[in-house]
């Protein structure tokens, strides 16, 4: 009361809590971010994988600043990054495991009970409908260490391939795109191409919004040329010395244009092409129908700057192509990418500093998840299908071979497809939020409401996915675990613990072994096994050899110097900038295929009912499905909820006004109350939304369309329409 | 693209700190770091230095990340709703040629910063490298630098109650280190740099600084930005043009600025009937309704200047705001109508004790010609205190309120209400006399033909001004008509019909009234004031709400879900 009234007569401005300091480290500093310590990390959102301090004090972090000694990010962070710690206090927090009780309300449960619950569930639903009854969907986010032993604990412990990570609606189609050019995965390029790349030439790939910590390296780059392609002028593309306006998915028609004027022209690298790859007769072949008229018709760019773009590519000394979800989210992201590879291979872009086709990767540790999760191969990039590395593993791991599948199971769509004929009776998903974020969320739904278990395992409640569990796990996030996250450029950071996580919610890493403990399997799945530095040498010791091979890692030299690229091993002590700096690849010849195919025809075209091509995408203010930064205020104050871009044109057409709010509708389902932006960057026949709003949610309208090599949605194009919203 | 032309020619002025080129030296002046609770500094309001400190940002560069807004929020440890640096964004041409650019921005530290002349008490002050530092504890909230800054940058915190704005982290710099938002750009489009001031004044006789943005002539802002190549500035709008909402009401300044004008026209009319009872007709009558009319006019002033002291953020230093009498209209305008305050209450006891009781005789006072000059002197102030009143809302960062308009709207009022009070006094007067007064009556004749023109003048004349405005090239000025126009079209046909009401009511009076219905023409004059106090409530709301700032180039999504929630 006197302390209100103090305050409202002007007695008390707050001066000790908006006080200042010096921080020894730091300098002058608001003295609410000044720590006890500052503790090195790697953040936890995107697979830059920029270094990190994280500034701790009383069990809590007070502060993130930028880490000047690692050499992705030398210091900058992004805003998401500047504000990691304040998720950590968030109320919306998983603190406790949790049960449905049968009015639909949750019960706080012990970890017992919760464990129990689930491992009777799943042994009862596998007794009787079979081992791959259970299904588990997991992430990008977790740390390489928790996903090596939950790929050990789902294939070995619980016997189900069914298996698979979000990263299939992330990256997969780079992943398929690698192995069909060179016979591996695995990213060859690395940021450090972008300081020295006379060319960058960036197609699908919104950097500025999505990965702006790769400025850093662009702006040391003295002379290049920025070409970037996307059908909607986004804030990297305005950044662009020359912008390519494609048509919706139309990029294999470009990819495919270019490469018939390079060969038509004679501008290809005859010799690197003789040399390192096979395939080039048919290539030619293939290329010939791609005339200069076909392409400026179906990409809808002018002819100008398809010649500008050709001559920039076929004379730059080093070229990188980069790209992003712009690519992978198509129902040809697998082809497409290859076809990226191919272009850098005939022009000779490849196994320099930047001269690299590059995917940049979406989450921190997708790449972990691709190298040692167990879920689209088995780990250290051996193949399922390949006995000698069945027999390897088996070896290392000391289990039967017979244990080890020698098929890859559902990828995340064929589980949900499953989950529908009633062959999934039990799932379990592991830090992501596929009622946010899988394409078509009706029919999403239906599958959920069909199973017997729904264990859902994240450091956030409730979320929209969370409060149709049965099971509640509270996970411990970024800040309150340890391990590595391996980003786009194959460089592996040390991410430390440094707070305990909220109430009793556990690491990953540890409800896994507490899991294995439970089936009993502890002993043969990881014997010995108390912290993630276990796995970490396990991982060590079957990667040794591979072409991820982290051998030559410790945890001390990833801190030391920022982290480490693999290959890193006793030849490359300090890891590798490049790959196949000896043109030598992993087919069994030694040789790059240079892959080709042709475009197809959109699977949902827009017609005179559904008339506007739906793009969708992200920005720089949110992470995913939000759970994390939507509790940062800044962020929320300057993305608050969901818009749709439409050109002035649309508006005049539909009478729509910018204090308007609109619905958009697609054959599957339709979203109200959207604020719109009337921009001229985008064409009149597109509409542009963002996907991180559960309130908003733009995959209630996308349509459940794959790409059937990688199992990729087609998340950039799908035709909806417009109305005028009256709520 | 080369990036690095841009950043070299920086340095051009001065020494320069950024990351590209980390500073090698010290900046040319000596800087002291700023003690935390210390706000006396030597060295402030420095008139005679040569060079300035300031931002020097890249257009050109900026990728629109938004993290220099978040490490400026994290530096300083700032709520969400309180921005030092915000990113706003620029528009032109057509898809695919469209062009959109981004602008981060804090304070623009200006040379000749409207915000600290027009702060009361002298809570801005500019260091020895020219920076515009904010004394938090010397700030007693009045939110004056808010309206007064043309780039809307000092920032009511609510939760501290006072203003608070970006000081470019000067006590980083004296230590040799990088602003928070310099240090968190990734694409190296924030520099901090020192130029002599000649330098600047050059630089903006040339163009504004960025496209859409007030002109520099208002404050000669020190903040340098470099265009990208070939940007036609006068192609580009800012992105949340669309979105104009209501400004804050300041409900204690509404009842403030219409009860002191009241006040004023109320003292206008009592010493005219005061000058013309004392030297034409002599009136007993109407010495005794002066006599109780005065004092209470008085009181109004008096309450109603107490109440605007719930405006300010930190009420209890209310007194601290007559220290910047020099340069400041705000403190000057306390001052008035203090004054104004003080020769009313003597003014008023005099007729109080000579007229309305008759203790003692005005000779005992120093007779009737101390009593008039009393009374000039009272008027005197009043005018003062009006026109000071008027003067601080005429600033060119409020283009709506940036002109005489202003100063004769604030008259106006008094025009109006001051004699709508007289007529109620009078027609009481005579209610209580129980006989008719000629002179009260042909006064209230008078007055009620005043009120009527003085309305009617008033609104003819603010009619043809919106209009004007609606036309008006200058973005803010059109966007104030706008709202008026549209956002507040019910309340004023509200405040219209009421106006007429007035009118009709003040018919009755014209004719002069009669004895037999006095009590009938008592209810019309309380009626009739109140009417017109109603539309001068109404009239001041407006003017407050519809004002459009002058500002940055704002954010889309914060302007549009700010406007629309």
């Amino acid at each position: 009361m006197i302390k209100t009234l103090k305050h409202l007569l002007g007695f008390d401005i707050k001066e000790e809590e908006y006080a200042y300091g010096i921080d020894p480290e730091h300098g002058y500093l608001s003295a609410s971010r000044i720590p006890d310590q500052w503790v090195k990390s790697v953040c936890g959102y995107c697979s830059v994988g920029c270094g990190m301090l994280l500034g701790v004090k009383d069990g809590k972090i007070v502060s993130v600043r930028g880490d000047k000694d690692h050499p992705v990010n030398e210091g900058d962070l992004c805003p998401k990054g500047l504000s990691e710690h304040h998720p950590l206090t968030s109320p919306d927090r998983a603190t406790h495991p949790l049960m449905k009780q049968s009015d639909g309300s949750f019960k706080q449960v012990s970890w017992d009970k919760a464990y129990g619950h689930m491992v009777d569930t799943v042994t009862r639903v596998q007794e009787k409908h079979g081992k791959e009854s259970f299904g588990v969907l997991s992430t990008g986010q977790l740390l390489t260490e928790e996903f090596y032993a939950l790929g050990k604990l789902v294939q070995l412990g619980f016997g189900t391939n069914n298996y698979d990570g979000n990263t299939t609606l992330c990256m997969s189609s780079a992943v398929v795109g690698y192995k069909q050019s060179f016979g591996s995965d695995g990213p060859p390029g690395s940021y450090k191409g972008l300081a020295t790349a006379d060319v960058i030439f960036l197609t699908g790939a919104n950097i500025a919004d999505n990965h702006p910590i790769l400025w850093h390296h662009i702006r040391k780059n003295k002379n290049f040329k920025l070409i970037v392609c996307d059908p909607r002028k986004t804030k990297t593309a305005m950044l662009a010395d020359l912008y390519l306006p494609l048509k919706p998915r139309r990029d294999l028609d470009l990819i495919n244009g270019l490469i018939h004027l390079i060969i038509k022209n004679g501008r290809a690298d005859e010799d690197y092409i003789r040399k390192h790859t096979t395939g080039y007769e048919a290539l030619c072949q293939h290329a010939e129908s791609f005339d200069l008229a076909t392409t400026v018709e179906r990409t809808g760019i002018s002819e100008e700057r398809i010649l500008e773009t050709y001559e920039a590519i076929s004379t730059g000394k080093n070229v990188f192509f980069g790209w992003t979800m712009g690519i992978n989210h198509s129902t040809q992201g697998s082809d497409t990418s290859s076809m990226i590879n191919t272009l850098a291979l005939i022009t000779g872009n490849i196994g320099r500093t930047g001269a690299a086709p590059m995917s940049i990767t979406g989450q921190c540790n997708a790449m972990g998840s691709r190298e040692f999760s167990f879920s689209s191969s088995l780990p250290g990039y051996r193949k399922f299908e390949k006995q000698e590395d069945r027999a390897e593993l088996s070896k290392l791991w000391k289990v039967e071979e017979s244990l080890i599948p020698s098929e890859r199971g559902g990828n995340y769509p064929q589980i949900i497809d499953a989950i529908l004929e009633g062959k999934i009776k039990a799932l379990w998903v592991i830090a992501t939020n596929p009622l946010v974020s899988f394409p078509d969320q009706d029919r999403l739904k239906k599958a959920l409401a069909k199973l017997d278990l729904l264990v859902v395992q994240d450091g956030f409640h409730p979320t929209p996915t969370t409060e149709l569990a049965d099971l509640v796990f509270p996970a411990a996030i970024w800040g309150e675990k340890d391990g590595m996250y391996t980003n786009s450029e194959r460089r592996a950071s040390r991410a430390n613990a440094v707070v305990p996580p909220p109430g009793e919610a556990r690491s990953d890493f540890q409800i896994f072994l507490d899991l294995a403990e439970r089936l009993k399997k502890k002993d043969l799945l990881f014997p010995g096994w108390t912290r993630s530095e276990d796995a970490f040498e396990e991982i060590k010791t079957i990667s040794k050899g591979r072409l991820c091979d982290y051998s030559g890692m410790t945890i001390d030299k990833m801190l030391d110097q920022g982290g480490l690229q693999w290959p890193c091993n006793a030849t490359n002590p300090d890891g590798c900038d490049s790959l196949y700096t000896d043109g030598v690849y992993k087919f069994d010849d030694g040789k790059a295929k240079l892959f080709f195919t042709s475009p197809q025809a959109l699977p949902e075209d827009t017609d005179a009912n559904y008339r506007l091509n739906l793009n969708t995408g992200r920005t720089v203010e949110q992470w995913h499905t939000g759970t994390k930064t939507r509790t940062v205020d800044l962020l929320n104050k300057l993305a608050p909820e969901a818009w749709v871009e439409i050109n002035p044109a649309t508006a005049t057409y539909y009478g729509i006004t910018p204090q308007d709010r609109v619905s958009l509708i697609s054959r599957r389902g339709r979203v109200d109350n959207i604020l719109v932006r009337i921009t001229e960057t985008i064409h009149p026949d597109s509409v542009f939304m963002p996907f991180h709003f559960a309130e908003q949610c733009i995959n209630k309208l996308t349509v459940p369309a794959f790409d059937p090599k990688s199992g990729e949605p087609n998340y950039k194009q799908c035709a909806v329409k417009l109305e005028l919203f009256k709520g | 693209m080369n990036l690095s032309d841009t950043q070299d020619s920086c340095c051009s002025g001065g020494s320069c700190s950024s990351k590209a080129a980390p500073p090698k030296e010290q900046p040319p002046i000596p800087a002291k770091r700023m003690p935390v609770d210390q706000p006396e500094l030597p060295g402030f309001r420095t008139g005679n230095r040569e060079m300035q400190t300031r931002f020097h940002f890249h257009m050109d560069l900026c990728i629109g990340c938004h993290a220099c807004e978040v490490a400026c929020a994290e530096q300083n440890g700032l709520p969400a709703h309180t921005q030092w640096r915000r990113v706003g964004e620029v528009q032109s041409g057509t898809y695919p040629d469209a062009q959109n650019y981004f602008l981060s921005s804090a304070c623009n530290h200006c040379l000749d910063a409207p915000c600290v002349k027009g702060c009361p008490v002298d809570a801005y002050q500019i260091n020895e490298q020219g920076i515009v530092v904010h004394l938090d504890d010397v700030c007693i909230g009045c939110g004056y630098c808010t309206w007064n800054c043309p780039y809307s940058v000092p920032t009511m915190q609510e939760d501290r109650r006072i203003v608070t704005k970006c000081d470019m982290c000067h006590n980083r710099l004296a230590d040799g280190q990088d602003p928070a938002c310099v240090q968190a750009c990734p694409a190296g489009a924030i520099e901090i740099e020192t130029v002599p001031l000649a330098q600047i004044y050059a630089e903006h006789m040339e163009n504004g600084i960025g496209p859409d943005m007030p002109s520099p002539n208002i404050s000669i802002p020190s903040t340098k930005i470099t265009l990208p190549k070939g940007m036609d500035i006068e192609a580009f709008t800012k992105v949340d043009r669309p979105f104009v909402k209501p400004e804050h009401p300041h409900t204690p300044l509404i009842v403030m600025t219409v009860l002191t004008q009241l006040g004023f026209g109320g003292f206008c009319t009592v010493f005219i009937i005061d000058l013309i009872r004392t030297f034409f007709f002599q009136s007993a009558e109407a010495g005794t309704m002066l006599g109780w009319l005065a004092p209470t006019l008085m009181g109004i002033i008096v309450l109603s200047l107490g109440a605007s002291t719930l405006h300010l953020g930190r009420p209890v230093y209310a007194g601290r705001a007559l220290k910047n009498w020099k340069t400041s209209w705000l403190s000057r305008e306390v001052l008035a109508l203090s004054a104004f305050a003080g020769a009313a209450m003597v003014y008023s006891i005099f007729l109080f004790v000579t007229e309305a009781f008759q203790w003692l005789e005005p000779a005992q006072l120093g007779g009737s010609t101390v009593r008039l000059l009393l009374g000039f002197g009272t008027v005197v102030c009043g005018m003062a205190g009006i026109y000071c009143s008027s003067m601080l809302y005429r600033v060119p960062a409020r283009p709506a309120w940036n002109s005489i308009k202003t100063t004769i709207d604030f008259f106006d009022v008094s025009a109006i209400l001051g004699p709508a009070a007289f007529i109620l006094a009078s027609t009481l007067a005579l209610l209580i006399l129980g006989e008719s007064v000629p002179f009260l009556i042909s006064c209230i004749k008078g007055a009620a033909l005043f009120t009527a023109l003085a309305y009617l003048f008033k609104h003819t004349k603010n009619a043809y001004i919106i209009r004007k405005w609606s036309e008006s090239e200058i973005f803010e000025l059109k966007a104030s008509a706008e709202l008026r126009m549209n956002h507040f079209k019910r309340l004023r046909l509200i405040r219209n019909s009421i106006g007429l009401a007035g009118l009709a009511l003040l018919t009755f009076f014209l004719p002069g009234l009669s004895m037999n219905m006095i009590e009938a023409y008592l209810a019309l004059a309380v009626i009739t004031l109140g009417l017109f106090t109603a539309v001068s409530f109404i009239n001041r709301y407006i003017f407050f709400v519809s004002v459009v700032p002058r500002n940055i180039p704002g954010n889309y999504m914060v302007a549009a879900t700010d406007s629309t929630h």
